[in-house]
This record gives structure tokens, sequence and C-alpha cells, in this order.
């Protein structure tokens, strides 16, 4: 074995706290170092010039790179042994800058931690076998769950890219609830033709298929190779697809939970829905007293609902605008926590409110009353610390959003995870914001949280992007990570298969034991975890190199 | 429930006519010189005995890694036998399809090891409430009642065995006793087991109980739960022995032996946790009299008061580590 180390200065990021010529002396004393090295920058051209030289002269067949974060340059240096014809997976990074340098001023105990953080990849590497990537196949082909906003940019964007696209909604009719919108800010179009616009394109390309009125009931397989089964009006249909966009939307807070509001016991308390809805029909005096109250169903601890819904202050204040712009000697007054107008130009919308006279009252609403004169708000005025009542002709809630109602079903069909308020969580907040924890399975719209239309939109078309990726060469490399199951250990007491959120483990009836499905394993290493006799473990995580790399950081040294 | 009345010389001709069909066994237990032990019945029961007063090993150990069809099998074992083989049932170490599993009431056992003369009937009864006598783990049973199963074998107040079915083996089973079926009465002999305060230890405590370990792992070996064809005890990874013991001292300085004994049960407590039904049958093979059942038993039965489980009470309760449920453990959670 002839292991090389190189240790990067990083400029000063680590020179500055590390001793950095200590650790490269250091490690030349060990057996089966040829070389240990120190250099300014390893990943400049210079640096991977050092690297593949030190392969050719030494024949190196273990690579050491101490420097930063190993998702950092992760594919830069696996590329310098692939050059070099080494197997990619007898890299070993180990962080001296993330871990150590940047952690304190301390050089000693920094250089002491390098050394051992080193050790512990030298020792781990000992044990690395060479893995092979492997190529599948995949169908360029995707499912669209949802024909809302965002099902419909996902779906519209696929199949100009070239995809055969399956889109599936279980109304009757596309455009989930924007179709219901009279007019969309701020373009002020109506939501129908927002949606009718986008579904003549979709009717018209021939590489889409619609189903409407239809649910998923069944998805099984692994990335570029899944089959959904969907229950159509006439009748079941299986369709195979290399991947998934799951944009079921969201559903409108139903005030109703909360009995205090009254809502749905008076025909003069409505939602924005219910007042887009009415259109004309508001049977309203002359001159009206109408009050709009925001945050309904949203940043409230009493219900479980912390977080914020984001779309309904826009609405609240369009609906205040609405009934000022009909009833232009109407009294308007708005109730609200804070005002969140985020999106562009909300800020100068919510200006324009004011100026076309709706009152902005910061309150607490506690009860609402009705009565034959009026319906009476009781409330405090959080800024001036008073109690008030006034009475009105109409109350108009700005709903927040739910999550799905099918969420939950949605959610194990797919194995997506579910945040503590039931939306659909991401893989990562900031760097992975479509994808989830499944290979080819990303969600789009505001199932993964209250967004407005322009969002539903663009999260639509970016998670088509990127499924796009993934499936446009119609095949892809799947990580060499997969689970190995040793059958002579194995007793076949089948824990494993039901820790496998992949559903990749198959229990074998005539020979007792459990096999790995290589497509469908993630490699998340649940099943080693499981089982009690270790005979089921991660390639690359083995537990050789798990023990010897624990071992390498207790040791005397 | 369906219940029969039953003597002694019924039950032994029902399992008679069952034995003289070809393709039937029955294990329960024999009466031998001084003691009484487990069999498996051919043809026809020769010495039979309805319980066993004498704890050496759990039956069920007989029955892992049974998976032949075709041969009908009648249990007639302890109810901790009887939930010992359910729990392997669910670990697809035994298939129980062609198994009818009988439990009998259990009136308590002494300890194989003890000396002196087996407890006569008249002893029985009250043996497990003689804390002298009977095991600790016996003493401390949770379910001595033969509730579990197919089918069990109880004796009310009156001193009247009965037949009781719990399934529609259960019911194959009472169709081998003559008379009418009926309702079982509510008084039995046999009480439920009864509620003790949760188990609590140091590690001080426990580390100074297993100083005693010499590794021998009888306690692995006669579990009937710890079922791995091949344990991770086996083998250099844990347990380094010559070359292997040796380098290990190298690099890492000197050390005591045997190597990693809380290690060792602290493991096999991990793995046997959740199935585990408080036998006691690892304390019966502890050459060194380690107090085993009492922290085997001790944290299995509060681990699974926590998912509200009990091992072996039934073979469609899924074991707790292999179901996911959302709203579980809220104790935990801070």
């Amino acid at each position: 074995m002839k292991t090389g180390i190189f240790i990067c200065h990083c400029g000063h990021n680590i020179k500055h706290t590390v001793d950095v010529k200590r650790l490269s002396e250091y490690f030349k004393q060990y057996p089966h170092v040829t070389v240990s090295e120190d250099y300014p920058f390893v990943c400049s051209e210079p640096g991977q010039d050092m690297i593949t030289e030190s392969i050719e002269k030494h024949g190196l067949d273990r690579v050491i790179i101490a420097s930063c974060a190993p998702s950092l340059h992760g594919e830069l240096f696996k590329d310098l042994l692939r050059k070099k014809n080494v197997n990619p997976f007898l890299l070993r990074r180990v962080s001296i800058r993330e871990h150590c340098s940047w952690v304190g001023d301390d050089i000693e105990a920094n250089t002491e931690k390098a050394k051992r953080l080193i050790l512990s990849g030298l020792y781990g590497a000992a044990h690395y076998v060479p893995l092979e990537e492997k190529q599948v196949e995949v169908n360029k082909s995707a499912l669209v769950v949802g024909g809302g906003v965002s099902g419909l940019s996902a779906a519209l964007f696929l199949s100009k890219m070239g995809m055969d696209v399956f889109l599936v909604e279980s109304k009757a009719e596309l455009g989930g609830h924007v179709r219901e919108l009279k007019s969309v800010w701020p373009s002020r179009l109506p939501g129908a033709k927002i949606v009718e616009d986008m579904e003549k394109e979709l009717k018209g390309r021939p590489n889409v298929e619609i189903f409407t009125s239809t649910r998923l009931v069944n998805f099984e397989g692994f990335f570029g190779n899944y089959e959904a089964t969907l229950e159509t009006p006439s009748g079941e249909r299986k369709v195979t697809i290399g991947g998934v966009v799951v944009s079921i939307g969201f559903a409108p807070f139903d005030p109703g939970i909360k009995p205090e509001l009254c809502y749905g016991r008076d025909p003069r308390i409505v939602t924005t829905l219910d007042l887009e809805r009415a259109g004309d029909d508001l049977a309203l005096p002359e001159k009206p007293r109408v009050a709009v109250l925001h945050c309904i169903g949203s940043r409230d601890e009493q219900i479980g609902r912390s977080y914020c819904s984001r779309i309904c202050c826009i609405n609240a204040l369009r609906a205040a605008e609405a009934v000022k712009e009909r009833y232009s000697d109407s009294y308007v007054e708005s109730f609200y926590m804070d005002v969140r107008a985020h999106p562009r130009g909300g800020e100068e919308f919510f200006e324009d409110t004011q100026e076309k006279g709706v009152l902005f009252t910061r309150a607490n609403i506690g009860e609402i009353v009705p009565s034959p004169s009026g319906v009476l708000l009781r409330g405090e005025d959080t800024l001036f610390g008073e109690t008030f009542e006034r009475e009105f002709d109409l109350v108009v809630l700005s709903a927040g959003m739910s999550p799905p109602e099918t969420s939950k079903e949605m959610a194990s069909l797919f194995k997506i995870s579910l945040d503590k308020d039931r939306f659909f969580l991401e893989a990562h907040i900031k760097l992975r914001p479509f994808d989830t924890a499944v290979k080819g399975i990303f969600i789009a719209g505001s199932c993964s949280g209250p967004k407005d239309v322009e969002e539903s939109i663009n999260h639509g078309r970016a998670s088509a992007l990127k499924l796009y990726g993934f499936l446009n060469l119609g095949y892809a490399f799947v990580d060499p990570f997969i689970s190995i199951v040793d059958p002579k250990r194995c007793s076949g007491c089948r824990m494993c298969e039901q820790a496998c959120v992949a559903k990749a483990i198959k229990f074998d009836e005539q020979k007792r034991v459990v096999r790995v499905e290589e497509a469908a394993c993630m490699g998340c290493g649940l099943c080693n975890a499981t089982c009690p006799s270790s005979a089921i473990s991660l390639k690359g995580y083995v537990d050789s190199v798990i023990d010897d790399e624990i071992s390498a950081l207790l040791e005397a040294i | 429930m369906q219940a029969k009345r039953i003597t002694n010389g019924e039950l032994e001709g029902a399992l008679n006519k069952l034995l003289s069909e070809d393709q039937y066994l029955v294990m329960g237990f024999e009466k031998g010189s001084g003691n009484v032990y487990h069999r498996i019945f051919k043809e026809k029961l020769d010495n039979y005995a309805l319980t066993n007063p004498v704890f050496a090993t759990n039956g069920a150990l007989y029955l892992r890694r049974l998976f032949a069809k075709g041969a009908q099998i009648v249990l007639m074992l302890r109810p901790c036998e009887i939930r010992s083989y359910i729990e392997l049932a669910k670990l697809t170490q035994i298939e129980p399809a062609d198994i009818i599993a009988v439990s009998v009431d259990c009136f308590g056992t002494v300890s194989s090891k003890k000396e002196g003369d087996v407890p006569g009937a008249e002893e029985l009864k009250g043996l497990a409430k003689d804390a002298e006598k009977a095991r600790w783990a016996c003493a401390n049973c949770r379910e001595r009642r033969g509730v579990v199963g197919d089918a069990g074998i109880r004796l009310d107040a009156n001193g009247t065995y009965w037949a009781v079915s719990y399934t529609d083996k259960g019911k194959t089973f009472l169709s081998l006793i003559d008379g009418e079926a009926e309702e079982a009465p509510e008084q039995m002999e046999v009480g439920p087991g009864e509620v003790r305060a949760a188990f609590q230890v140091d590690m001080k405590e426990f580390a100074k109980d297993f100083s005693k370990c010499i590794m021998c792992m009888n306690c692995r070996d006669m579990c009937p739960v710890c079922y791995c064809v091949d344990c991770v005890f086996n083998g250099d990874e844990y347990l380094p022995k010559g070359d292997a013991l040796f380098n290990k001292v190298f690099r890492t300085g000197s050390t005591g032996m045997p190597r990693g004994k809380e290690l060792f049960h602290l493991i096999r407590m991990f793995h046997v946790s959740q199935t585990c039904v408080g036998c006691g049958a690892c304390e019966e093979a502890c050459p060194q009299g380690i107090p085993l059942t009492k922290y085997f038993k001790g944290v299995s039965e509060r681990l699974q008061g926590m998912f509200s489980y009990m091992s072996g009470r039934s073979l469609s309760e899924m074991i707790p580590y292999l179901t996911f449920v959302e709203d579980e453990l809220k104790d935990a959670e801070d």
C-alpha cells in the first residue's frame, strides 16, 4: 500500500493556526506513507499537478487530502485520481480547515487535532477497496402529481424539453386554487386566464397525457424506473416514469376551527376567497363599514400554527382595495399584527391602500359578536394598549394556508419527510430546496410551505429543470455506497426489511436470507444499524473502516 | 372464549389420539428419574408431565430455525416458553403455520442448580410466592397464566383443569377433547402478575455485578430470543485473541482480560430487550451466578412498557423496533 498525504495551507486559512510543516514531517515516519507534502493551495492547478505527478511517480494507491470540508472540491479531487486510473473511492478527505483552523487560535491544540484527524483518515483509508460507480438506464419521462400552477408549469417545462409527461389531478379541472381568483396580484390578470393559457398550451403538446379526476394509488420502483398506479375514471392505469414532481398544493385554512370567529354561522363573516367568489353579489349598504382581519390561521400558537402563510397580507390588502374601489364612501379598517407585504411591489401596494383611505389598526381581535344591526368586533389596540368595540357590516377573514389534506398519504407513498406543520420537507432548505431524500422525486409549489402564485410557478419550473438534468441523458450513475449482505451471517429475521425506507431489501424464502436490490438502495445505512449480527454493511463505510477511524482518534500517539 | 373441562387422563388421551397420526409431534415434559425434562413425543406419550417445577432451559431454544412444513407440532409448554416462541415467529426464525402452541398455567419453578427434592404437587401451588425456593425470575414473573399462544391449560380455584382456546388453531385443539364447550370460570388459581416499580440501577452496581463475568457466553447461547446464526461477538472484532489482541496492546497500551465484559452484556441487552420474556434462562446458564435476570428482565420490561408492548403477548403485535409510529415516545422527546 502506498499512501500520499497532501496537506493544504489554504493560503493563510489553515497555515495561520495549524503547523502544517510539522504535520507533513510527522506523517513521513508512518509505514505505507510514501509521500507527505504540504502546499499553499492544493486545489490550484500547480497543486493538482503535484498530486497527479506524485501518483504517477510513486504509484500511489491511497490519496489523503487534508484541507477544506469534503463537500467542497469533492469531484475535482476525485477527477485527479480518475485521470491517473486510480479508483476515485480510494481518496480520503480530511477537514482541517472547518474542523481545526477556523475553530480556534491555539496553534498547538489545532495541530494536535489535525494530526488525529489525518491519522484517523490514514487508518480508515487502509481498509478502502475500489468501488464501482454503476450506470443505470433511466426513463426519460416524468409524473407530475397535482395540476395547480406549479404542476402545470413543471409539466409544461418538462414537455418542452422533450420528456414524456403524465399529469395527474384529483379534481375534474386543472388549475387548482388559482382558477378561482378573480385577479392575481400584481399582474391583475384573472386566475382563470393564467391557468387556461397554460392548460391550452399543455393540451396541444403530443408528449403530454393529462389525467383528471384521478388518484395515485401506488408507487414503487427506484430512480429512473418508477412505476405509478393511477385510478382513472376509465379504470386502473400503470405508468412507468423516470422521476416525479409532487406539487399537490395546499388546503385553505378553515376558519371554522376557531369558533370565536363565528365563520359559517353568519353570512356577514366571509373569507377573502368567499369575497372573490361573491363578486358583485354582496348585499352591502351604500356606505358599508368593512373590517379586514389578517393572520387567520397563521402565527397562531393557540391552534399550533406558528408559521406565517405569506400570501394573506397581500390578500387582505387586495380585499380592502376591492371594497374601497366598489364603495368609495366605505369605511374599511384592517386589523393586523404586522403587515408583511414581502413580494416585489408589496410595500408600495400597502402604501397605496393606505392612501386610498383604508385604516390600519394594529390589534388583537378577541371576539366577534354578530347581532341584527351588525357584527361587533371586540379587541385590543396593541399600539395604544386600549380595548375597543366597533360594529361592521362585513368582516373579511384573510385565511392562511394549511398543508394539503393528502400530505401524509403522499409523504408515505413517496417517502418524503414532513415538517412539523405537515408540509413537505426539502432535502436542504438552501442548497437543495426542490429535492427530497429520494433520488428523482422533487417537490414544487405550496406543498412545501406557503408560496404565492409567482413563487409556485418558479418552483415548478425549477423542480422540472432539476429532474430534467437527472434524466436527460437516458442513463445515470448510481453512487457505489450501497448495502451488501453477508449471507453466511444473515439470520433472515427481516428487521432490516422493515427499516429500509427505499424498499430495497428483499427476503429470499428459499435461502431464508435477505438481499439488497442495488438500484433501489439509497445507501442510508439504516439496515446496518438494525442488523444485530452485522450481516449487512454499507460499501465504503464498512465497520472495519469506522472502527479503525475511531480507534485512531482515541489511541495514544 | 370457548373452554372445556379436562382431567389429566383426558388430556393425555387427546394428545395420544393426535400422535397416532404420523405427522404429529408433541413437545412437552417427561418425568425422568428424579427430574423432569423437555421431550418431543412421537407416536405416543410416555411418562408425560403437564408441568415442570424445575427450570433448566427455555424450550423455545430448541424450536429456533424450525421452518419445516407438513409436520404438525403441538407445544405443551410454560407461558414464558410460548412467549419466546411467539417472538421468534415474529422474527421469522420459526414458521408458525403448523404449530399449535398451548401454554400451561405455571406455578413457578425452582432452579435446576439447586440441590434437593423436586417439589411435590401440594407444594407446587404456592411455589412462586415462596421467594426462598422459587427462582427470582418466577417470583417476579409478569405472566404465569396460560393465556398466550393458541390455547391454554388453566386450573380454576376449585382444582378443575380447563382447556381454553384463543385462536382458530386453538379451536382445533379443543375439538380433540370430548365434552361440550362452555364458558371458562373467571376465578383461576394463577392470577395476573403484580405491577412492580420501574427497574433502576446505576452503572457502578452494574459494573460490580458483571465484574465476575468470564465471557463464556453461555447466557447468550441459552437465551431463547438471542437468535443470530452468527453473533457479532464471534471473531476478533470485539474480542481479540492472540495476534489481534497483542496488536491492540501494542497500539493502545495494557489491557485487562477478558476485555469488553460490560460491552458484551450491554450490546446483548440492546439486542434482546424488546423480545426478552424474562424467563431467566441466561441466569440459569451462568456459571458465575451473575444476577442476569434482574438486569435483562428489568430493562426490557421498562423498555417494552414505553411502547405499551409485551413480548410474546400476541403474534399479531409487532415488535416496536420493527414499526414506525409517529406519535410515540413523547417522554423521550426532550
